[in-house]
């Protein structure tokens, strides 16, 4: 048997894939696949719900951090106590992703590097510190805000 | 929807992009082996081809809805994503493995002398087309094992159809020249010592 028809030959005996292989992937099939609405689109062409999801919440963000009621004229940055800057328990950052485990982390930035995360705030170039609850994933990248308090200003900004 | 034995790929890509269980289960099973092989042929690692294979046929399930049958067929489609996973799998682990050694079991029928001959000569192979840098092994694996045409080997390879037969020709000679050596050494060694050419 010469090289070439050895190569051939090899090809029928290079095992077979085994089942766990094959449960796997109809696995992979039936997680993208909504089984109990066929016809939809797979997984990865629905994107656009989380992505809808974190628009309606920034734009609800915005909306609430811009409507002042008539007789809430304290200026920002003046001492008193600390009114949460967001309203909402959880606001999303743009990209939000849920896979994978989140940590807490608490953070303490300036206004201008807050509104940098994507969240929109009022007065975002203003001075002041804001306390802010970040949920981090394991790559390091920022998923979402879970509360922001301006830090209450107590003497001349340093 | 049962699928039928002639149904083509493409027909069948169509329905599994619709949501068809039954035309994705029928390309799986249509194509799983080919592309399993090459991912062992490649790594020379029964973990590794598990999870080339599964892989790619995920890569499959996400892309149904964007995949031209114009642009390519769709074996050839899967070999592309398989040499790809691969190559990156082989990139990431990039370290020396011994080749698996378990003898098929169609190699130990009949005569068992003759059977352990076969069995030998075949890790030989396996390990010599491991031992080629992957641009040779994936010439040799794709068109001398899996029997594509040349053509179709250059697509897969996204090479000129001469670039294939040059890598053809170059690693035969290599295969050649590494089962002469270890011809030379004679049976000193029923397990030969395996290397595995790092990308």
């Amino acid at each position: 048997m010469n090289l070439q028809q050895s190569l051939r030959a090899l090809s029928k005996d290079e095992g077979q894939v085994p089942a766990h292989v094959d449960a796997a992937v109809m696995a992979a099939w039936e997680t993208a696949w909504d089984a109990s609405r066929p016809g939809h689109a797979p997984a990865a062409s629905r994107l656009w719900v989380p992505w809808a999801a974190a628009c309606a919440a920034i734009v609800m963000t915005a909306v609430l951090l811009t409507w002042r009621p008539a007789n809430s004229g304290a200026p920002s940055g003046t001492a008193g106590p600390a009114a949460p800057l967001i309203q909402q328990e959880l606001v999303l950052v743009p990209e939000f992703d849920r896979a994978g485990p989140l940590m807490l982390m608490r953070v303490r930035m300036t206004r201008r590097e807050f509104s940098r995360l994507g969240v929109p705030i009022s007065n975002p170039d203003g001075n002041g510190l804001v306390d802010v609850e970040v949920l981090v994933g394991e790559d390091g990248v920022a998923r979402s805000i879970r509360r922001a308090v301006p830090v209450a200003w107590s003497g001349p900004n340093p | 929807m049962p699928t039928g034995p002639a149904e083509t790929d493409v027909e069948l890509v169509r329905r599994a992009a619709a949501g068809d269980r039954d035309a994705f289960a029928a390309i799986y099973e249509r194509h799983r082996t080919v592309v399993y092989r090459f991912a062992r042929l490649m790594s020379g690692s029964d973990a590794t081809a598990d999870d080339v294979t599964q892989e790619v046929f995920v890569t499959l399930i996400h892309t149904l809805p964007s995949y031209e049958p114009r642009r390519a067929g769709l074996l050839t489609y899967l070999y592309g994503v398989a040499r790809n996973v691969t190559r990156n799998r082989l990139r990431k682990d990039r370290r020396f493995v011994a080749l698996d050694t378990a003898a098929s079991s169609s190699a130990l029928t009949g005569d068992p002398h003759a059977a352990a001959s076969r069995a030998q000569e075949r890790t030989l192979l396996r390990s010599a087309i491991l031992s080629l840098p992957s641009r040779y092994r994936e010439a040799i694996i794709l068109s001398d094992v899996q029997g594509l045409a040349y053509a179709e080997t250059a697509r897969v390879l996204q090479v000129p159809v001469g670039t294939v037969r040059s890598r053809l020709s170059r690693g035969r000679q290599m295969i050649a020249k590494r089962l002469e050596s270890a011809d030379s050494r004679g049976s000193m060694s029923t397990v030969p010592r395996v290397e595995r050419c790092a990308v």
